[in-house]
């Protein structure tokens, strides 16, 4: 993937990349039959700079959460590399990233499981401290300013999870992966099960956040509104391939793949007359049925679904191109209609 | 056993957000007869057989011919045996040697088969294949055989050949313990802290364990309970203590030999085995209990709320022309607390309804009492659905059952959830065609092909073979449609239709039923909580808030010239901008979170996380009509209107009368409200 244009190739200049993913391919499963199906991540490569965000954008089984859980060392990648300001970390196991590269965290997106509740928030806080050195006091201390970071009380360290709800457990989630000073967070669908209001306390507390301590966050969501919120540039992916990757507003504004075009589409807004013409010109579009597609072994996954599609997409896959500020993987992107 | 629950965890939306404070209280297992029963009989039986040297009235092998036989006196309380020894002296002497063994098989059980299972559950399949081939070849052996075997090998020494049965037993253990711990180990807490970098053991001790700590107490109280009978077996075959040393085991063998002329001799030794076994039975139960206890505390953990708070109640006359008609619909829990209070809706042949709002407003609660189809321990308490002229509230289950389908049907949030993963669709669909609609087999088929066709499947023929499983999402809701189209109902309730799918796919679907309510005349009632589903498919919508509509009227009035200032900021805190629009740096939000049902405040419910709420939100105030026929439930309405300020628009300060916050817990967040 060519690398991105504008300000972030500017600022890459200066100084490495927060976050490099190069070539990631990500196979679950072991044996021929593995080799042989599609791997849930396709090569996929972005950069993130020092206090950027950028969202990953797709459909279920796009492998947005699957790159996110291979940054995080949760899942092994079968190849590609994956460097913490530009340390290599794609081969070091949790507990030896943890010592040497303490900077990578995580908030998952439910705020059910993602807090033992058999542990006191405070017990849940001060554990990744103490296991970088800290000593007890200092990182109740810690704790205590963590959850304060992010709007709660102090004393609700004692307390156990189940005395919160939804919204406060994401925020407890946020202050546990805050609490080690980290550069990097990786957040999967971190609000995609809250309520709306709750939702948005949650995206302006983390672009505080953001915007305070110069963090930069991999965004994974499927929604591409509020991926737009958040984030200073947008990667969609489909079937483990990127599809198109750029400024978030040129991604969601005009689109150059006709899978962002069918995402941004159907995702419907709360106006009535607006949403009738989107509505129409959705349809008008021709977008095939999401549930009968299954593209072909080579080519561009998205064929069986798109409106565009000829023989050459059959029988080609289409490499990432610059076209106006993003990236796309689109042999007609010329032809994409404007939303 | 696979009904067990695993942890807290199992049961937090029971008690969320209710503090259940882990204070100095009896532990949940104790408070059941069972359990207090099973644990004080384990405590004496195990203290009394382990102090039993200091304080037995008698010497195990002390005989009395003179009084042998006996029954309980004062002298011998639980009488004497055929050589006149004291049997209260020997049933306790002989305690210490099964209780003891059978702990030791339990211990060596876990030690082995539960290490197994952690390590096999974290290492992965590799290590998963090889370990449980090791697990299976020890369940093949015949355990009985190969006791005895040790026995004859290394004579009677009972505490190694229950540290053999151990061993033995580890395999079952080890098949329970895996599969609780790789269900555990896929929490995302566990995740997030091997991404802190916590050690393998820390995690297993500190994250995993904890969590399968009912299972393994359950699991141990029963395999304590049956190794107890087989020290006692063995010792009743005679691979027990030499005599005169005493053994349960034996003592019920020498028992079972006087039976006709004696039968007391058998009463102590086999009432203290049987009570002893029975007790960790017990406990095992009242440790695995935990659900139900929570279940029967939240069930009364409030009085009856005052119905009525809010006086929606008559604000509108009845709407002749409608097919459905809500009046001031109560819904609340039997002794409990009020979920839905005064909700009134009509709705006109060929129309959708949405029923929009945040979890926890009540709006699954009243379209499933639309069907009849309340959980156990909820009911309607008040009001009335007239359904085409017909009052459902109060019909009989058989009655209610003549509707439900028929007349009204419903589909879900999870669509493979709602659907039989047993049988395919072409069983699914047909049984309730050839019900509904009284026609044979080779007919419901044809029929079930043609919905398929209705909601959108190209491929019918192959989706009718199918099951489940095979589906995807998106095209099980659709066969979900197909199946609630069977009766060729007149209404269609649909509880969050799309929310569990893709966006793209969610267009489809919405699509299908837009498409389906103009060529059938069908009526939908939509439960959502996406304004955007709601902008797409509606044409009425109810705005509800904390069990009852704050307001309703056309989709398109209330949602392009919201009135209640919770539309208005659901609406602000919506991150879709409009086309052409800049994004906001922040967007709006609402302090605070939905009083739970119970804890609602008298007046406007919203009045604690109102930007605009006064001294005035505080007490009861009939709703306003609005929107042409809709309704507004705000006081300040009117006064808001005319001075033109919105939710947007409001200056930043936080929410007046926050003393009436629902719960005291509740921070304040640091996010103004500000764009």
């Amino acid at each position: 993937m060519t690398a991105p244009a504008g300000a972030t190739a500017a600022s890459s200049v200066l100084s490495t990349p927060a976050l490099e993913v190069r070539d990631l391919v990500v196979r679950y499963g072991r044996g021929r039959k593995a080799r042989s199906s599609p791997p849930a991540v396709d090569r996929v490569s972005f950069d993130i700079a020092p206090g950027e965000t950028l969202g990953l954008v797709g459909e279920s089984g796009s492998g947005k959460s699957t790159i996110g859980k291979a940054v995080l060392g949760l899942q092994p990648p079968s190849a590609g590399t994956v460097r913490v300001h530009g340390q290599d970390i794609t081969g070091m196991s949790l507990r030896e990233r943890s010592r040497r590269v303490a900077d990578l965290r995580v908030v998952f997106q439910d705020p059910y499981s993602s807090l033992n509740p058999t542990r006191t928030i405070g017990q849940t806080l001060v554990e990744p401290l103490r296991l970088m050195g800290v000593s007890g006091a200092e990182a109740v201390q810690k704790a205590r300013s963590g959850l304060e970071s992010v709007g709660l009380p102090g004393d609700a360290v004692d307390r156990y999870p189940t005395q919160f709800s939804g919204g406060q457990r994401q925020r407890i989630a946020i202050a546990r992966a805050l609490v080690c000073d980290p550069k990097v967070i990786v957040l999967d669908e971190p609000v995609s099960a809250l309520d709306l209001s709750t939702q948005a306390q949650v995206l302006n507390l983390l672009a505080d956040l953001r915007d305070q301590r110069g963090l930069s966050l991999l965004f994974i969501a499927h929604d591409l509104g509020v991926v737009r919120f958040l984030s200073q540039r947008t990667v969609v992916l489909y079937r483990g391939q990127v599809m198109e990757s750029g400024p978030a507003d040129a991604v969601g504004l005009t689109p150059r793949h006709p899978y962002t075009l069918a995402l941004t589409a159907a995702a419907p807004v709360p106006r009535p007359a607006e949403q009738a013409a989107r509505r129409n010109a959705r349809e008008a579009a021709g977008f095939g049925m999401a549930s009968a597609a299954s593209p072909g072994a080579t080519g561009c996954p998205f064929v069986p679904r798109c409106p565009l599609s000829t023989d050459v997409c059959v029988e080609q896959r289409p490499p990432l191109r610059l076209i106006d500020q993003s990236s796309t993987a689109c042999h007609h992107a010329e032809r994409v209609p404007a939303l | 056993m696979s009904a067990l629950p695993l942890d807290a965890a199992a049961n937090t939306d029971l008690d969320a957000g209710r503090p259940s404070r882990p204070g100095r209280r009896l532990p949940y297992f104790l408070r059941r007869p069972g359990g207090l029963f099973g644990a004080v009989w384990l405590a004496f039986v195990v203290l009394a057989s382990l102090t039993a040297p200091w304080w037995i009235p008698y010497g195990v092998a002390e005989q009395d011919l003179s009084n042998r036989l006996a029954l309980p006196s004062a002298d011998h309380w639980l009488g004497t045996d055929p050589l006149g020894r004291d049997l209260l002296s020997r049933i306790f002497s002989a305690g210490a040697e099964p209780l003891l063994g059978a702990g030791i098989t339990v211990l060596v059980a876990f030690g082995i088969g539960l290490t197994m299972a952690l390590i096999a559950a974290e290492r992965g399949p590799r290590v998963e294949r090889v370990s449980s081939r090791l697990a299976e070849v020890l369940l093949a052996l015949p355990s009985t055989i190969l006791l005895l075997a040790v026995i004859g090998a290394i004579g009677v020494r009972i505490f190694i050949v229950m540290a053999v049965l151990g061993v033995m037993i580890s395999a079952a253990v080890y098949r329970v313990m895996l599969g609780v711990a790789k269900s555990v180990r896929q929490r995302l807490y566990v995740d997030a802290a091997r991404v802190n970098g916590l050690s393998s053991l820390r995690v297993n001790l500190v994250h995993v364990l904890p969590s399968m700590g009912t299972v393994v107490a359950v699991q141990a109280a029963q395999l304590y309970g049956i190794s107890l009978l087989i020290v006692a077996g063995l010792a009743f075959l005679g691979f027990g203590p030499a005599e005169p040393q005493p053994s349960w085991g034996f003592m019920i063998q020498d028992a079972s030999s006087y039976v006709f002329s004696n039968p007391w001799l058998l009463v102590p030794t086999g009432v203290v085995l049987a009570l002893t076994v029975v007790a960790a039975n017990e406990l095992a139960d009242a440790i695995a209990s935990r659900g139900s206890v929570a279940r029967t505390t939240v069930r009364r953990r409030r009085p009856p709320a005052r119905v009525g708070a809010t006086a929606t109640a008559g604000a509108r006359p009845a709407d002749p022309g409608a097919v459905l008609d809500v009046r001031d619909l109560h819904i609340s829990v039997d002794d409990g607390p009020a979920l839905v209070t005064g909700v009134s809706f009509a709705l006109q042949p060929g129309r959708v309804l949405g029923l929009v709002g945040e979890s926890g407003c009540g709006k699954t609660m009243t379209a499933r009492s639309l069907m009849g189809l309340l959980p156990d321990g909820v009911s309607v308490s008040g009001g009335s659905i007239r359904w085409q002229g017909r009052e459902l509230v109060g019909l009989s289950q058989e009655d209610l059952s003549a509707v439900r389908g028929r007349e009204i049907a419903m589909i879900s949030q999870e669509p493979m959830v709602a659907l039989d993963p047993m049988f395919s669709v072409v069983y699914q669909l047909t049984q309730p065609i050839r019900r509904f609609r009284g026609v044979g087999r080779r007919e419901a088929r044809q029929i079930a092909a043609q919905l398929l066709r209705q909601v959108g499947i190209v491929d019918g023929e192959r989706v009718l073979k199918s099951y489940p499983h095979q589906l995807s999402g998106g095209m099980a809701q659709r066969v979900c449609i197909a199946l609630a189209l069977t009766g060729e109902p007149r209404l269609l309730i649909a509880d969050e239709p799309t929310t569990a799918l893709d966006v793209t796919v969610q267009a489809e679907i919405l699509s299908l039923l837009r498409a389906l309510v103009r060529d059938t005349g069908l009526s939908v009632v939509i439960v959502s909580h996406d304004l955007g589903v709601v902008a797409d498919i509606c044409d009425d919508v109810a705005v509800m808030y904390a069990g009852t509509v704050v307001e309703d009227g056309t989709a398109a009035a209330v949602l392009d010239e919201p009135a209640h200032p919770y539309t208005q900021a659901l609406l602000a805190a919506n991150p879709h901008v409009a086309d052409g629009e800049p994004v906001p740096t922040r967007l709006a939000s609402i302090d605070g979170t939905v009083p739970p049902p119970g804890e609602w405040p008298t007046g406007c419910r919203f009045a604690s996380r109102c930007l605009f709420a006064q001294e005035q939100c505080t007490q009861p105030f009939p709703s306003v009509p609005a929107h042409g026929s809709g309704s507004v439930l705000c006081t300040r309405v009117e006064e808001l209107s005319r001075a033109d300020v919105t939710w947007t628009s409001a200056p930043t300060t936080g929410p007046a009368g926050h003393e009436t916050a629902p719960a005291a817990t509740q921070p304040a967040p640091t996010v103004g409200v500000s764009r």
